[in-house]
């Protein structure tokens, strides 16, 4: 991100935040899409995400670090709207399954399955997931994104994966009526 | 069954998909609302003020003199007979010590601070009021202090585990949740309003309200200790607009006084590990503290 353009947004310029906030909307809203899995819910916590940072952009003391700095207040702002927990809803878009590449060795998978079990994660979790396998950030960048330990990041994506895991071999496994037959 | 690669490669195939571009009408509704919605500072403002243009620089050194002929004038001696009678000669911030420790007084300014008397102008978050309109105090402060916005000073950068730091603000309206503060609930501007918001929070440890003076103003004392582990939000602000807490276990010392109908907090903070010798020296700053006509 242009520096001048983070320095002139911080000492209050709004222009200069306008073209900032045009150019990170995207990434920015496709990451909380991504943690959220609800339209609404992503628009909602995007826009709170750059109000917060154009609010505390004075604080950001290392234009350099624009980037991790903002995805830690859409973070932030992901766990605000989880908090809604009224908007939340159980409705699961049935999804055609998708076929894996090479390394998936030919196997189909239910994308609703994949969909449930990450529902299933909290917050905190998912944003793990998402930091280290959507934007391929290290594990030690999404600690420091997170303000938390990298053993705590470890230990999330761990058990993110694991439950993910589960949700797929659930998939794989045959329905009870198969198994009653 | 599926190897980890596998399952890997699927949930990045899955993330992958999806909307990414933001509609422009959410833009639009962040836009509309950024005039409307204030900036906040930073308390440490030592990078900002490098990064200021000159004339910026210059009208804020203006600023600075400014007070400090204010401050000068009303804490020249006063003059006998006429009591409406203007002082004899203009004041100095320079003014050697064969003048009274409070005529030598000046405006803190960023940076290592020399001991002595400085003026205060209750700030915590720049920019802060320079005008001679607004409220001054008087602090002895001591050796190896710094002076980082004209309302507060540190030592150590105030982080963990020995520093510590003294601000004076005005205090304002804690947030139900102080990891978001976004909703904040109304205190007023009166001492017990905030007193009784801060000690009575769910989410603030802090200890029942107790009766205090200071340089003769009346008010509340309350500590408050803020979270060991910090990192379920990136900024825990026990109020709005006010600072974070600086550090794991931060300690909030908090004289929340009425002066002459404006609420002032005299906020003294320190850390478990902050030495003895330190906390005395805090402790000593606000007991020196000289709030001006």
């Amino acid at each position: 991100m242009d520096a001048d353009l983070i320095g002139r947004a911080q000492r209050g310029d709004e222009e200069a935040f306008a073209s900032l906030a045009v150019a990170a909307g995207d990434r920015l809203h496709a990451v909380a899409h991504r943690i959220l899995r609800d339209t609404d819910l992503a628009e909602d916590a995007t826009q709170q995400a750059l109000l917060s940072i154009w609010r505390d952009l004075p604080h950001l003391r290392d234009p350099a670090r624009f980037d991790a700095w903002s995805y830690r207040l859409l973070v932030r702002a992901c766990y605000a709207e989880g908090r809604r927990t009224r908007r939340w809803t159980a409705s699961l878009r049935l999804i055609s399954p998708i076929e894996v590449g090479a390394g998936g060795e030919g196997s189909v998978v239910d994308r609703d399955q994949l969909e449930r079990g990450f529902r299933r994660l909290s917050i905190d979790h998912r944003a793990v997931v998402v930091l280290h396998h959507y934007l391929d950030l290290p594990l030690d960048e999404v600690a420091e994104t997170l303000g938390v330990p990298i053993g705590t990041v470890r230990s999330r994506l761990h058990h993110a994966m694991r439950g993910l895991r589960a949700a797929l071999e659930a998939d794989a496994r045959p329905a009870p009526q198969e198994v009653a037959q | 069954m599926r190897t980890d690669r596998d399952v890997t490669a699927i949930v990045r195939s899955w993330l992958e998909e999806g909307v990414t571009a933001l509609p422009d009408r959410v833009l639009d509704n962040v836009l509309d609302q950024v005039p409307a919605t204030p900036q906040r500072r930073a308390w440490w403002p030592a990078r900002r003020f490098r990064e200021m243009q000159n004339p910026l620089r210059l009208a804020v050194a203006a600023a600075a003199v400014l007070v400090v002929a204010v401050a000068g004038i009303n804490l020249m001696p006063r003059q006998g007979g006429d009591p409406g009678s203007p002082p004899s000669a203009p004041p100095s911030p320079t003014q050697s010590a064969a003048v009274t420790p409070a005529a030598s007084a000046v405006a803190i300014r960023e940076g290592a601070l020399t001991p002595g008397t400085y003026v205060f102008v209750p700030c915590t978050a720049p920019p802060c009021p320079t005008s001679d309109e607004s409220m001054h105090l008087t602090i002895e402060v001591p050796s190896g202090w710094s002076g980082v916005v004209p309302g507060a000073v540190w030592i150590d950068e105030n982080a963990a585990p020995g520093g510590a730091a003294l601000a004076i603000g005005f205090g304002g309206n804690p947030p139900r949740d102080p990891c978001l503060t976004t909703d904040l609930i109304a205190t007023g501007n009166t001492v017990d309003g905030f007193a009784n918001a801060i000690s009575n929070h769910p989410l603030l440890d802090a200890t029942d309200p107790v009766d205090v003076t200071i340089d003769g103003y009346s008010g509340k004392y309350i500590d408050l200790h803020l979270p060991t582990d910090l990192s379920a939000c990136a900024e825990f602000r026990p109020w709005e607009p006010g600072i974070y807490a600086q550090g794991p276990s931060h300690q909030w010392h908090l004289w929340i006084l009425d002066v002459e109908g404006t609420r002032v907090v005299v906020q003294a903070m320190d850390y478990p590990g902050t030495s003895p010798e330190r906390r005395a020296e805090l402790r000593a700053m606000v007991d020196s503290i000289n709030f001006l006509p």
